[in-house]
């Protein structure tokens, strides 16, 4: 028998989340394909529906672990549930998401089940028998290689591994019920309310904010640079929001909107890995940066190494000129 | 109420730094600027924020980090916390997020709190693991990614919400004594006055010597990030990029 591994899916309210399935194509890697014999763990109260479609399109088994009190989500519940299967099962590995909720619960199950933490890793690969993974520091500037040893927990960032799922044979289901015991947290239902910015899914050309752009003063020359085009709209980094330059309706990235434009224009961006999922599949990239080393150029089709608020005035200008 | 804030101190974004020839170690230049993690300024904002709704509220802040972390401390300070201490090592970067949650951990138990408050992440490590860590070692119920909260100090418990992805949010109630993590933009730190400024010079930092020691558990090299794309980078003048910027845009038929 091969050892096992373990896959942790998020699902709200029944539905699986977009990050599950790109965990799903990780374990089909084929050195973790036929290395490890792996099973998802789905947690919550009436998920028997998500464990058959992510066991049917994956061919991964599935062990739902079910409960009246995992109805809604809390990192303590959660973890109980986890680390009840994990003793089980005894894995080597276990991926979750570098998500928030993810994020949530993964660090705690390492403390508890006393397993090394691996977090917001990138890429995977194997040479010489020893796993070497790959994830970013100073928000992309550098990148660190790291060997992972096992038994451990690793969190995979979102938006980063491309979901391939071509299974043949469904995988097993088993429901799992776990007694979660008592526990003090009272999770509320998610609330799901939908953010302006839909004009973002059919804008040709957007124009980004990032922390660079300073002050909202400056979103005037943004304003004027995407009136050179038709259908363009404004867009911004998480950073941008956080100032109050643009709504967070507008928000682009793995927790934002996830946009393919003809032509996307990042404004005073590092281009953290957070952002660069939401925009990566633009056709052409122009980057306008002071900091020449910012991750944000090695990513661009194109880069201005310059203050966003002295380019693109003189820029505009040039346009009109002609 | 007593409200532990968890800090550290990162390099700015814009830092030049290099990378030694064998991978080893980040060396960033003398004139980097470091600054509390931005994440753990909204977390000591939220604190100060409790602080003028609760009375009676005192908020102690604790890091770990080389000697001049000490100047994201009197800067916490400034801002309005109550006491600060520094577990003073001189590569904290060597620790794995799992050993600093041990030692903040074990100073959660030698001091009496209601409420930890910390960032969601590092800024510079991004790993957002201590939080979860530290509230499993003290078996107290947590939540991360926070961008509200309200404190009932009479029913001893908070409410919370986490921020899933921009259109999801998710409440919780937790009893005290809790762990959060926030998340960006929940509020909007506040710069710190002179008069509280000139206070926190002169304010006590308590130096706790740490004994644990850093164990490499795993084997780490830095490396530049690859390049996905032949980026056409423009170092010209502002008038020349500008033409060039205009011809590229032009050729591809969008302007
Ligand atoms: C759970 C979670 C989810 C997240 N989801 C998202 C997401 O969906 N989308 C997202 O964008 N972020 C997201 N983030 C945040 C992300 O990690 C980064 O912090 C954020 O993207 C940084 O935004 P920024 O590039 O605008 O700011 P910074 O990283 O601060 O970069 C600013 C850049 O501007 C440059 N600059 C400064 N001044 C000027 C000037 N005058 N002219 C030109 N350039 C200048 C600097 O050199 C720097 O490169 C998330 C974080 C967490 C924890």
């Amino acid at each position: 028998m091969k050892p096992k591994a373990c896959l942790i899916i998020e699902q709200i309210a029944g539905n699986i989340r977009e990050c599950a399935w790109e965990l799903a194509s990780l374990a089909q890697l084929e050195f973790f394909r036929e290395t490890y014999d792996w099973i998802a763990l789905i947690a919550g109260n009436n998920i028997e529906r998500a464990a058959t479609l992510f066991a049917e399109k994956t061919g991964i088994e599935v062990y739902a672990l079910c409960d009246r009190l995992l109805e809604n989500f809390s990192g303590e519940g959660f973890v109980r549930a986890y680390s009840t299967a994990v003793q089980q099962i005894k894995p080597y590995f276990i991926f979750a998401s570098h998500t928030p909720l993810g994020c949530d619960v993964a660090p705690a199950l390492a403390i508890v089940c006393n397993m090394d933490y691996f977090p917001s890793l990138q890429c995977l690969t194997r040479k010489n028998e020893i796993l070497f993974a790959y994830r970013e520091r100073l928000n992309g500037k550098i990148n660190e290689e790291i060997t992972i040893t096992e038994p451990a927990i690793c969190t995979i960032m979102p938006g980063v591994f491309p979901i391939f799922n071509t299974a043949k044979l469904s995988g097993k289901v088993s429901i799992v019920n776990i007694d979660t015991g008592k526990i003090k947290s009272i999770p509320a239902a998610p609330n799901y309310s939908p953010q302006s910015g839909a004009e973002l899914s059919n804008a040709e050309v957007i124009v980004s904010a990032g922390r660079g752009v300073g002050n909202s003063e400056n979103m005037e020359h943004l304003r004027n640079l995407a009136s050179l085009f038709s259908r363009a709209a404004i867009g911004g980094s998480r950073a941008a929001c956080d100032m109050g330059l643009v709504d967070y309706g507008l928000q682009i990235g793995v927790t934002g909107r996830i946009v393919s434009p003809k032509l996307y224009f990042a404004c005073g961006i590092s281009g953290s890995a957070q952002h660069i999922a939401g925009m990566k599949n633009a056709r052409t990239i122009v980057a306008i940066n002071r900091d020449e080393s910012a991750p944000i150029f090695r990513i661009a089709d194109i880069g201005v190494i310059d203050e966003v608020e002295k380019f693109i005035p003189v820029f505009i200008e040039f346009v009109q000129k002609k | 109420m007593n409200i532990l804030v968890f800090i550290k101190q990162v390099p700015h974004v814009e830092s030049s730094f290099e990378i030694s020839s064998n991978g080893s170690t980040i060396e960033f230049s003398s004139q980097t600027a470091y600054a509390i993690n931005s994440y753990d300024e909204y977390a000591l904002e939220e604190a100060l924020i409790l602080s003028e709704k609760i009375s009676h509220t005192i908020i102690t802040v604790v890091t770990i980090g080389r000697q001049d972390a000490e100047t994201a401390l009197r800067r916490a300070l400034a801002m309005g916390a109550h006491f600060a201490y520094h577990y003073v090592t001189e590569n904290e970067s060597i620790f794995s997020s799992a050993q600093k949650a041990k030692i903040l951990s074990q100073f959660a138990k030698n001091h009496p709190f209601d409420l930890i408050i910390t960032g969601t992440m590092s800024m510079d490590s991004a790993h957002a693991a201590i939080g979860p860590m530290i509230a499993a070692h003290l078996s107290i119920p947590w939540a991360t990614h926070i961008i509200a909260l309200d404190v009932n100090p009479i029913a001893k418990e908070i409410r919370a919400t986490r921020e899933i992805d921009v259109s999801t949010r998710q409440s919780i109630t937790l009893p005290l004594p809790a762990l959060i993590s926030v998340q960006s933009g929940i509020n909007r730190p506040r710069y710190p006055t002179l008069s509280h400024t000139l206070r926190a010079k002169k304010q006590e930092i308590y130096k706790i010597a740490l004994n644990e020691h850093p164990h490499q558990h795993s084997q780490c090299r830095f490396l530049l990030p690859p390049r996905t794309k032949e980026t056409f980078l423009l170092r010209g003048s502002r008038e020349e990029n500008a033409r060039a910027l205009y011809e590229y845009l032009r050729a591809r038929s969008f302007l």
